[in-house]
């Protein structure tokens, strides 16, 4: 590893630090956390099994709404936890909407859908000043938009135009919205759920960089098998979905949230993290050959910020006090998959960003010296 | 310290102790190829340095520490231990977890039963040891046992070997002179060729050109020593002859063998004069021997009594001159490796030394049998066969210079020193060899086969072929 891969790491794991505390001064729930960390280092396993069954509660839920993608619910589970922003590719009819819903249905929280249209305005989404006559009086009243929601359901946002889609960026990364130099917070939590369509290229604007960067998971969704697929057609009828409760209050929403910040991220974790997402740049030392030739742009630290969180709250999914190397490779794809810029060769080569992070995960060891010739270990 | 701890500790020595391997392995085969082509160097170069060279593989322990001390600056840290250890154990980073913050709840989670542990502990293959030094190893080893270079050039031999050969041709050259057997030209020319030698030899090895040398020269000497100590031998016989003749001792020549007889004491005489051997005989002689062979003839006294008293002093000083060059002669043939002494020539008779006396295995004594030809010793070529050694060029990669040799049937000078005693022999003169003829021979003058000499054996058998009516 050069001087300069290793200053890279260095500031990512910074990065990583200053964001958590960063969060403590702005977030009163990062603040508990923090405290629960710091009075007892470590969760307890009694802490890791409550937080195991609030899970399983939620993910079992949505499994009754969404059949057959187990593994797609886990990750939306996780990017919740995480309290991060997710982007659902896929054809349409997988139930990505049905599966936002749901969603929202069990959580108990306020739920807005926005259906993007190349002709929907910013102002649509943040909500505009109004002129309004109050007490005899004309005055300027800002009328909220839907984005003033704890769940918001932005339904194939690349059909909007970029100036509409740049409404969601302050919102996505800062949590408030500024309408003629007013600020308004968002209700918290907050979460961006967005769905795109790949195959309706007509009239659809690719989400920029910048604003996929936001989405802390990108989630491609598949067909079901026939077996799920003969479920579906027997339990649905005209495709309704069951009527669900709310399995998790806003209060146990927010209490595993604070667990996961007490999830421990051991420092070789860390480590493997850091140069992980420094092996994406394709001026790395540590890059393999094909990332070299075919990545222009590697991933960001806000990449590495959100692998180090996504890996925390997976790991206490698996009912884990502390994140490994596998709740790291389970989020990878996920969380660097849309953040790789390939080269126009990629494309010839048969590269994707999904296989080129795979390709990442086998080149990188956990450990980033090799071991001697000498030594075997299991 | 917990077990725990204990387990880290072990599992951190272990990735040392590898990595040090690793770095003496490639540090070590390095080495070993520098150490055997150290040795292969000397032995082909300076193998005066074989076998202090050998120190060199002292070198291994410094390089081997050096190799620990390189291997410490690449080393595992704790926490890359614990996360390979982790791994190992099947953990999910609650190993690392629990090194970084304790927990004693979770504490129990990790694997209770040692034996997980011990398996997970890194293992040292030392097969992969061994591979990357073999080769590096066989080399270092071969080259201990490559033969060493003959020392070609050494100081030692050159002083000794070399000055000991030119010291013993000075020496032959000495008795030679003292004996007053060698021309003045003849004397110059071989002290100089001598000290030349000498002086090559001081700065250069004797090589086997140089042997070549040596030993033509002192053949040379050898040569012109047999060859005074024949002409005088064959000169008292002729003065021996010419005093009886003179006697009228009932001994009739005639006059052409009177001439020839006359001729040897004279060319005889002359070489003595010319060397200066002359003046060794007592003054009153030697002032009748020079007014004697004045002008290049012999001048002999008219009167019969005066003859025969000259040819009588001139008989008894060349055999004082004769036995004189006979003892110098075995002089120079060297001592018997046996016995010792000068005299002995080596021959054998029965199962004693001719002139040593000692016991012989077989016909010829061992010690003895190697200065014979053809015997199985160290002999000069094949067979009765002496090789001559001519001067050699002293220029180096000229052309080869054809020499017109003279022709393979002439006599052996031996033969004639054979027929020479103080009787005169029982054949006829008219009949018999010229041997000045035989000594003449003319290879460009053609027709040898019209005046081919014949051994004194074969004569007759000669004539009773050509005797025959049709040549009557």
């Amino acid at each position: 590893m050069s001087d300069g891969d290793f200053e890279r790491n260095e500031t990512v794991a910074a990065t990583m630090a200053t964001t958590r505390e960063e969060s403590a001064l702005g977030d009163a729930t990062a603040v508990e956390s923090d405290a629960v960390a710091a009075a007892g280092g470590l969760l307890s396993p009694e802490e890791v099994e409550r937080a195991q069954a609030l899970i399983g509660r939620l993910v079992d839920g949505l499994g009754t709404a969404i059949l057959g993608q187990q593994e797609l619910l886990e990750l939306v589970t996780i990017c919740l936890l995480a309290r991060g922003h997710m982007l659902l590719e896929g054809l349409p009819g997988l139930g990505k909407t049905e599966l936002v819903k749901s969603l929202s249905a069990l959580l108990g929280l306020e739920f807005r859908r926005v259906q993007f249209t190349p002709d929907l305005l910013p102002g649509d989404i943040v909500g505009s000043p109004i002129l309004q006559e109050t007490d005899g009086s004309r005055q300027l009243v800002f009328h909220k938009g839907p984005i003033f929601a704890n769940l918001l359901l932005a339904d194939e946002i690349n059909r909007a135009t970029p100036k509409t889609q740049s409404a969601l960026l302050e919102a996505m990364q800062e949590r408030r919205v500024t309408v003629m130099g007013e600020t308004h917070e968002l209700p918290r939590p907050f979460f961006v759920l967005a769905t795109q369509n790949p195959i309706e290229l007509e009239g659809t604007y690719p989400l920029p960089e910048a604003q996929l960067d936001r989405f802390t998971f990108k989630i491609n969704v598949y067909g079901v098998s026939s077996d799920t697929l003969q479920e579906i057609i027997s339990t649905r009828r005209h495709g309704r979905a069951p009527d669900l409760s709310e399995v998790l209050s806003r209060e146990e929403l927010e209490h595993l949230f604070e667990l996961v910040e007490g999830v421990h991220l051991p420092e070789a974790v860390a480590n493997y993290i850091a140069r992980l997402v420094n092996a994406t740049h394709p001026d790395s030392a540590d890059a393999p050959g094909e990332c070299s030739q075919f990545v222009r742009y590697g991933a960001s630290p806000r990449a590495a910020i959100a692998l180090a969180g996504t890996a925390r709250a997976a790991a206490l999914v698996a009912g884990k006090p502390n994140a490994g190397f596998d709740e790291v490779r389970r989020v990878a794809v996920s969380v660097l998959g849309h953040r790789l810029v390939l080269d126009y060769s990629a494309r010839l080569e048969g590269w994707t960003a999904v296989r080129m992070v795979e390709r990442l995960l086998e080149a990188v060891p956990e450990v980033g010296r090799p071991l001697p010739q000498d030594v075997a270990v299991r | 310290m917990t077990a725990r701890d204990r387990w880290i500790d072990r599992h951190l020595r272990r990735l040392h102790l590898g990595q040090f391997l690793q770095r003496a392995v490639e540090w070590v085969a390095v080495y070993l190829f520098f150490f055997g082509t150290t040795v292969l160097v000397v032995k082909l170069m300076v193998p005066a340095l074989w076998p202090h060279v050998l120190w060199v593989a002292s070198g291994a322990v410094p390089v081997t520490v050096m190799a620990w001390w390189w291997s410490r600056t690449g080393r595992f840290t704790r926490v890359e231990s614990v996360a390979l250890l982790d791994h190992s154990l099947g953990a999910g980073g609650l190993l690392m977890t629990l090194t970084e913050s304790p927990h004693r709840e979770w504490e129990a989670r990790l694997p209770q039963v040692e034996r997980r542990w011990r398996e997970s502990l890194p293992r040292i293959r030392p097969q992969r040891v061994v591979g990357p030094l073999a080769l590096p190893l066989v080399f270092a080893v071969g080259a201990c046992f490559v033969p060493l270079r003959e020392i070609v050039a050494n100081t030692t031999v050159k002083s000794t070997a070399g000055q000991q050969a030119t010291g013993q041709l000075n020496d032959l050259l000495e008795m030679l002179e003292e004996a007053n057997v060698l021309e003045e030209q003849e004397q110059q020319t071989l002290r100089e060729a001598i000290e030349k030698l000498a002086e090559e030899t001081e700065r250069s090895p004797l090589t086997h050109e140089k042997w070549e040398t040596v030993d033509a020269m002192e053949q040379r000497m050898r040569m012109q020593l047999e060859d005074a100590s024949v002409d005088m031998a064959q000169a008292a016989g002729a003065a021996a002859i010419l005093a009886k003749a003179a006697a009228g001792d009932g001994m009739k020549l005639s006059a052409e063998r009177l001439a020839e007889l006359e001729q040897d004491v004279l060319e005889t005489l002359q070489k003595m004069s010319k060397n200066g051997s002359l003046s060794a005989g007592s003054s009153a002689l030697s002032s009748d021997l020079q007014r004697l062979i004045k002008n290049g003839k012999l001048r002999l006294p008219p009167d019969g009594e005066a003859r025969e008293q000259l040819f009588s002093e001139l008989q008894d000083f060349l055999d004082q001159e004769s036995e004189k060059l006979s003892e110098l002669r075995k002089q120079c043939k060297g001592s018997c490796s046996k016995c010792g002494s000068k005299s002995c020539d080596g021959e054998c008779e029965g199962g004693q030394c001719a002139s040593c006396g000692k016991e012989c295995e077989g016909e010829l004594c061992s010690s003895c049998s190697g200065s014979r030809p053809g015997r199985g010793g160290v002999t000069r070529g094949r067979g009765d066969a002496e090789m001559t050694w001519g001067d050699e060029s002293d220029e180096t990669g000229v052309q080869f210079k054809e020499t017109v040799l003279p022709p393979g049937l002439q006599d052996d000078p031996k033969d004639e020193v054979l027929g020479i005693t103080r009787s005169a022999p029982e054949v006829d003169p008219a009949t018999g060899v010229s041997r000045a003829a035989a000594r003449s021979i003319d290879p460009t003058a053609g027709r040898e086969a019209w005046s081919r000499k014949l051994r004194p054996r074969h004569r007759g058998v000669v004539r009773k072929f050509f005797d025959t009516a049709a040549n009557e």
